[in-house]
């Protein structure tokens, strides 16, 4: 299965914006995606907002970039458009299965 | 009444007493779940909801009653088997469907390993009920392994793929981007998984060493019947948690993350 629409617009961003590789840019996003506990088949906008502003810029630091508060100021911004290129019929979060299937409240 | 005679009583109504409760927590566990389905028509309840039912009280009591019955009544005890065996698989089977659709419902790999499993016990039931006569061959024989190692794995499919999961969501909930109530269900069910695994697991080695004929059976018999119904309760409280143990979860989550 491939990456989602969201991560791949991230990796691109964080690629075009740091001067960063395409695989440098593309395992940094990768590292960071699975430091929150997420799964880069299924990142979305939400998500991405949370990863660039807690995660990332501890990331980016530790390369030794420049200007990360701009790159993940940038990713943070990520346009709900984006997601919405998702295929449909894409799989269920587990964890959305498991809210579902007990009392809530 | 001699002390020996006394002892005994009382280890039957415990065991008596731990069956009932392992009835009735996954009657209601089962039943919630199948009522879920009846409504949303999805495969990740009813494939559970089966899984408690068929596999957890309809495989236990066929073949508890069949192997009770089978010498006054051996059609009706064989007959008896022969459901409790398809209920046993069909349950195992139903908890296999449940983990790869719900975990891994892309993965090449869990869709092989769940049809390589479903052929497995299709030939076991068939094998040893319509040509063998009995649903559980003694360990001596070849046709004791298909059943055993076909069950045996999805039983440890549940926590295989539930508590991984479970670390995963913890990472996410830290951070605000998973619910506290749903990461608490998990949890409880992959640890139910790990108990479940665990009494199978001592099972077939209690099997394999032929203990089952000494005077050890009893106190086996109770910690089979015990981790059965912690997983039972484990269950029940992951699917139909009191609205107390809901509002604990979600208080604890709110003080951790302010």
């Amino acid at each position: 299965m491939a990456d989602s629409p969201v991560f791949e617009w991230a990796c691109d961003t964080l690629e075009r914006r740091s001067g960063l590789t395409r695989i440098q840019a593309r395992g940094t996003m990768r590292i960071v995606v699975g430091q929150a506990g997420l799964d880069s088949k299924s990142l979305r906008v939400s998500q991405l907002h949370v990863v660039a502003t807690r995660l990332l810029p501890k990331e980016l630091r530790a390369r030794g970039l420049e200007d990360v508060d701009m790159i993940c100021e940038d990713l943070a911004q990520c346009p709900m458009s984006v997601e919405h290129r998702e295929e449909a019929g894409v799989p269920s979060d587990p964890e959305e299965v498991f809210k579902r299937l007990g009392r809530h409240n | 009444m001699p002390r020996s005679a006394v002892r005994s009583r009382a280890v039957l109504a415990f065991a008596l007493f731990v069956v009932i409760l392992y009835a009735v927590f996954t009657g209601v566990t089962g039943t919630r779940l199948l009522l879920l389905a009846s409504r949303t028509r999805a495969l990740p309840e009813t494939s559970l909801g089966i899984t408690y039912i068929v596999g957890g009280m309809l495989g236990w009591a066929a073949v508890l009653v069949g192997g009770g019955i089978i010498d006054r009544a051996p059609e009706a005890g064989r007959l008896l088997n022969a459901v409790g065996l398809l209920c046993f698989s069909a349950g195992s089977l139903s908890l296999g469907l449940f983990c790869w659709r719900v975990f891994a419902p892309t993965s090449l790999g869990a869709r092989g390993l769940f049809f390589a499993l479903l052929l497995m016990l299709i030939v076991d039931w068939v094998h040893n009920i319509l040509i063998l006569g009995t649903p559980f061959p003694p360990t001596t024989s070849f046709w004791y392994w298909p059943g055993m190692v076909g069950r045996t794995t999805l039983i440890l499919w549940r926590p295989a793929a539930a508590l991984p999961y479970y670390a995963r969501l913890r990472k996410r909930l830290a951070l605000g981007l998973a619910d506290p109530v749903a990461t608490n269900r998990v949890l409880l069910w992959g640890a139910a998984g790990a108990l479940s695994a665990t009494s199978s697991i001592f099972v077939v080695a209690v099997t394999l060493a032929d203990l089952w004929v000494t005077p050890a059976r009893a106190p086996i018999a109770i910690t089979t019947v015990v981790l059965a119904t912690l997983d039972s309760a484990l269950s029940w409280l992951a699917f139909v948690p009191p609205r107390r143990y809901i509002a604990w979860i979600k208080l604890r989550s709110a003080e951790r993350g302010a």
